[in-house]
């Protein structure tokens, strides 16, 4: 019970440290103006493509805006602690290593959570302008937008455990662009003709990153809402639980580098 | 016999650093007791390895060999912890939060009550010379300030062990007449203060004990009144008229001779000054000052660390 409420101390200190930071503010700012700039840009297209415009760019920008948020919170979440050496005096607190990272974590995802519900608000809002009716698969879009973000950031975490801000931020950056491969990398492993089919050398690489990389495409929905199919429940609880494995993995990670550490 | 509150046995820390990986030996096996109650100073140069000392008691750093224990723990053991405060060297804390606000947050991770945390947070803050700073965030806060708040946060658990890096470095004469006063008054609570300092006269005034490290190795573990028997006795001596002959056979065995004109100062061992006199009053000089000086600690130690001497434990 005691370890809950300092995860969660932690936690609510993180959360508020991103609340008052100007940085945050300003790409929460930018992302909105981002997303009703898809009306705009809806302007440019015949009467009957306006609907589909605001959909996809709305989407994107949310699942970009929250990307670019998660990549940049999440490298400098740790670095910060350690730059500013507020770690000292934080972990000489009783504390256990794991419960800092869990509740920085933690933090961070109120933080996603935050940017999602903000951006997916305007989205709809850009959507009822438009005069769209808001159906259940958008709000699941956006669900699932936040299961990604919150692999993309557990990812950061890790990375930020052990390396530099900039390369950790090129790291996270470069397994989400690999994530949302993985599903045509699949595709092309299976396939009878193709890539692999006519380098087989590459063969074992292609399998190796489908085996270590997460599978960011199962969170983009873009392609059924564009089609109108319908994306079910169990569909979204089980990319969730797939999100929700992913974090504890990459979180354990974290936590055995952040344990050897000397903070010197 | 009481339990000692902190042991340091045969600690020893390296570093690799650098591309080669070169090996540095930060802290090279030290090792003391703190006692219930004592006030202890934990003295040594820039770069001696008291950081790195410190940061290993309170397991930020994990020792390459050897032991420390807090209430006969781990560093590591929550319940230990908990009877712990620290304040690092030059504090830095979440620059966006109000005084106030640090306190509240650190004690939540002592498992303090919503009640008693607002109690002791604005208790903390008026006992430090806060109370006038209540509104501002820790941004604008001075050095000085800061040590403040990095005192306070150190309290904020109400900790039997108070461990305090360099806290008086920094700190204008005013602050660091007042931190001393803080120090003295931590001991009348009964609780139990560990300290650096390289500032030699803070330590000589405060502590009961006091462990001496240099180039991470130990010099010294005892009391500071044995530390400073251990120092040379000196007397000085000011006179005129003094035969040459006398300035001769001072300088030979060992004195020091200032000439001021037709004055001198003449600086001879303890055991040496009785016959000196003796000798410059038959001579006809004209006997000015005879002023017994023993060794500071800050000479003693100055002396000491120069030549990488040992003092016996």
């Amino acid at each position: 019970m005691s370890s809950l409420i300092r995860i969660l101390a932690v936690a609510a200190n993180t959360f508020r440290e991103s609340a008052r930071h100007r940085a945050f503010i300003g790409l929460m700012l930018g992302a909105f103006i981002l997303i009703l700039s898809s009306l705009l840009v809806s302007e440019l297209v015949v009467y009957d493509q306006q609907r589909r415009v605001v959909q996809d760019f709305g989407l994107f920008f949310i699942s970009f805006a929250g990307v670019v948020i998660a990549v940049i919170i999440g490298v400098l979440l740790v670095y910060k602690e350690l730059e500013r050496k507020t770690i000292y005096s934080l972990l000489s607190k009783p504390l256990h290593r794991y419960e800092f990272l869990l509740g920085k974590y933690l933090g961070m995802l109120l933080v996603l959570a935050t940017v999602t519900l903000v951006l997916g608000g305007s989205w709809f809002l850009v959507l009822i302008v438009r005069e769209v009716p808001i159906q259940l698969v958008f709000v699941k879009a956006v669900l699932l937008i936040f299961g990604e973000l919150s692999i993309v950031s557990a990812v950061a975490i890790l990375f930020s455990s052990f390396s530099s801000p900039v390369l950790s931020g090129i790291f996270t950056f470069g397994i989400f662009v690999v994530g949302r491969q993985v599903y045509f990398i699949n595709e092309l492993l299976t396939a009878s003709k193709g890539l692999f089919v006519t380098a087989p050398q590459i063969r074992p690489l292609g399998e190796a990153v489908t085996r270590i990389f997460p599978d960011l495409s199962l969170f983009d929905v873009a392609r059924e809402i564009l089609l109108e199919v319908d994306v079910s429940w169990l569909y979204v609880a089980h990319s969730m639980a797939y999100a929700f494995c992913y974090v504890v993995i990459l979180i354990a990670l974290a936590t055995l580098v952040f344990q050897r550490r000397d903070f010197v | 016999m009481t339990r000692p509150v902190l042991t340091v046995d045969e600690l020893k820390k390296t570093f690799k650093v650098g591309f080669t990986r070169k090996v540095v030996e930060a802290v090279r096996g030290i090792s003391f007791q703190v006692e219930p109650g004592e006030i202890f100073g934990f003295l040594g140069p820039n770069g001696a390895g008291k950081t790195t000392t410190i940061k290993t008691i309170m397991d930020l750093i994990r020792p390459t060999s050897g032991r420390v224990e807090i209430f006969g723990k781990p560093p590591s053991d929550m319940d230990a912890r908990l009877k712990v405060g620290y304040l690092p060297e030059q504090p830095y804390f979440y620059d966006y939060l109000k005084p106030a606000e640090l306190l509240d947050f650190f004690g939540k991770l002592y498992g303090i009550g919503s009640a008693e945390r607002k109690r002791r947070v604005d208790r903390l803050i008026e006992r430090v010379g806060l109370g006038h700073a209540r509104d501002r965030t820790l941004r604008r806060f001075s050095k000085g300030m800061l040590q403040r708040a990095g005192l306070a946060q150190a309290l904020i658990g109400n900790p039997e062990l108070v461990i305090l890096d360099e806290p008086l470095s920094g700190l204008d004469p005013i602050g660091r007449k007042e931190l001393k006063d803080v120090i003295a008054n931590l001991r009348t609570e009964g609780k139990t203060v560990f300290f650096s300092s390289h500032i030699l006269a803070d330590i000589e005034l405060l502590c009961d004990k006091i462990v001496i490290i240099d180039k991470g190795k130990m010099r010294f573990f005892g009391t500071v009144k044995d530390f400073l028997r251990t120092g040379r006795s000196e007397v000085e001596i000011v006179a005129a008229g003094v035969p040459e002959e006398l300035l001769s056979r001072v300088a030979s065995e060992g004195g020091t001779v200032d000439r001021f004109g037709n004055r001198v100062k003449l600086v001879v061992a303890g055991g040496k000054s009785r016959d000196l006199v003796n000798a410059l009053l038959a001579g006809g000089a004209d006997l000015e000052a005879v002023v017994p000086r023993s060794e500071g600690l800050e000479e003693l130690f100055v002396r000491m660390a120069g030549k990488g001497e040992e003092v016996a434990r």
